[in-house]
């Protein structure tokens, strides 16, 4: 009997492995590649301008919908469809971002500049996420990270070039890489922790 | 026994919890999650997915080589990417594994009817997917992005009630059993062909990997290539189904031996087994 009462424990472990999830049948179909530029001026952080480039297939999908008169890229009419129709949709998820401003939670109202490209048959998007944050000699903590929590998409770093500073002389900036374990997410059998940015900024 | 109630009672609960997938870039109302800390077990790490993504770029890659230098070797090389990332592709969550797992518990299959249910269910799924592709393309010549979103939750409305339907029927059929105290384990029917509506059903979802590539070999203007791809995609998905079945069966053959007090063991698995099935069936048929 005892034989038998572990083999349903073994069952029921599996079994609860698939219903410890938020989506059941949550698994990536898009892979994009991510470049991510934290963009200061004289105050402080201005925000974070972020580059998407899909995978081949996915920029299929796209370019096959939106590239109506089929000539390779994107124009003003092309581009404005894109963001109406497949990227508006994502401010349900905060843009895909997680920001926190000295461990507070900063929620990623809106973002500027939108633009849609078709390079070497891949599409990329790009866009700026406001957020200001002033440096002063205290030292800031600024952890940013990118990751769809419904699992569709998976968002990795470029190999170079994936995440740099733009305008930040004057400030001292002590920038880390690495994955949150504290933090986790499930889908199915498989645990995904975000790869969180930190930046650590002060006047000097 | 009673001790495992808990659990039971447990993931039941949990099955509330469980949100259906969908594509976050075209959704207009946002899927509710939430970070969970439950449960830290990983069988999958996020490496696994990077090595899907590579294989990913070698499938679009070897697409277009092929096509521009006619090479028999890429050709072999492009088949052996495609069945590996059918085959990992289905290890990830979905693409039937559970529904496999629960048929195979829920009813005295042999193996070879297990090999069957697996085909059926990996080609069904491969077939309708080139099916969807093929018909929104060059039938509706219609956008691909809101379309495909339309028809697949159609098609899982269909799959799903099906599932329901069936996961119902083999837990009264279950249930009778123990009120009638019919139970023999050597009692199969062979004329019973319900498994065989239970894999056509699990795999009528269409997959969205198959669907990506199919349209990608029409973009390049090679579409036998995406025929190509989709087959073998299809055998990755079998071998993976073929691994969870075989798992299903030793594992209920290890539990159950042929003497009276483990016959109503075995019928209790089944039992379980078939709630499982009209349960999840139910509420991802719910959360549509």
């Amino acid at each position: 009997m005892k034989k038998i009462i572990q083999y349903f424990n073994v069952f029921f472990i599996l079994v609860s492995l698939f219903f410890t999830t938020r989506n059941l049948s949550a698994h990536p179909h898009m892979f994009i590649t991510k470049q991510t530029v934290f963009v200061f001026n004289e105050k402080g952080l201005e925000g974070v301008f972020v580059n998407w480039e899909f995978d081949e297939f996915s920029s299929v999908m796209i370019s096959e919908d939106f590239d109506i008169n089929k000539n390779g890229k994107f124009e003003a009419n092309e581009e404005s469809e894109i963001k109406k129709n497949y990227f508006d949709y994502l401010k349900n998820y905060n843009y895909f971002t997680d920001i926190e401003i000295d461990k507070k939670p900063f929620k990623v109202q809106y973002i500027k500049n939108f633009r849609a490209f078709l390079i070497d048959k891949k599409v990329r998007y790009s866009f700026f996420i406001p957020c200001y944050v002033a440096i002063i000699k205290t030292p800031k903590k600024f952890v940013f990270s990118q990751y769809d929590p419904t699992y569709y998409a998976v968002l990795v770093d470029a190999k170079k070039k994936g995440t740099f500073l733009k305008n930040a002389k004057g400030f001292q900036i002590k920038k880390e890489i690495k994955v949150n374990k504290k933090k986790y997410f499930k889908y199915g059998a498989m645990t995904i922790n975000p790869v969180e940015t930190t930046l650590e900024m002060k006047r000097p | 026994m009673f001790k495992n109630s808990k659990k039971v009672l447990f993931f039941v609960v949990l099955l509330i919890a469980v949100n259906a997938f969908a594509n976050p870039f075209t959704a207009k109302e946002k899927i509710e999650t939430k970070e969970n800390k439950f449960l830290s077990t990983t069988i999958f790490s996020q490496k696994f997915v990077i090595y899907q993504y590579e294989l990913n770029k070698k499938l679009s890659f070897f697409m277009r080589e092929i096509k521009a230098k006619k090479n028999s070797n890429l050709l072999i090389i492009f088949l052996g990417v495609s069945f590996l990332y059918g085959f990992l592709h289905s290890l990830m969550p979905g693409h039937g594994k559970f529904f496999t797992l629960s048929f195979m518990l829920a009813e005295k299959r042999s193996f070879k009817e297990a090999l069957i249910f697996t085909s059926i269910t990996s080609f069904t799924h491969i077939f309708f997917s080139v099916l969807i592709i093929l018909f929104l393309n060059f039938i509706l010549k219609t956008t691909i992005t809101g379309s495909f979103e339309d028809i697949s939750s159609k098609f899982k409305i269909i799959s799903y009630s099906i599932i329901t339907l069936i996961g119902l029927f083999l837990f009264l059929k279950n249930v009778l059993k123990f009120f009638k105290k019919e139970i023999n384990v050597e009692k199969v029917n062979k004329r019973d062909k319900t498994y065989l509506y239970s894999a056509f059903s699990v795999g009528l979802v269409p997959c969205t990997g198959v669907i990506l590539i199919m349209l990608f070999a029409i973009s390049i203007n090679y579409i036998k290539l995406g025929f190509l791809s989709a087959f073998f995609q299809g055998l990755g998905m079998f071998l993976s189904l073929c691994l969870v079945s075989t798992f299903a069966l030793l594992g209920k053959a290890l539990v159950v031996k042929k003497t009276k007090r483990f016959l109503y063991i075995n019928v209790l698995i089944e039992t379980v087994s078939a709630l499982l099935i009209l349960l999840v069936g139910l509420f991802l048929l719910l959360s549509l």
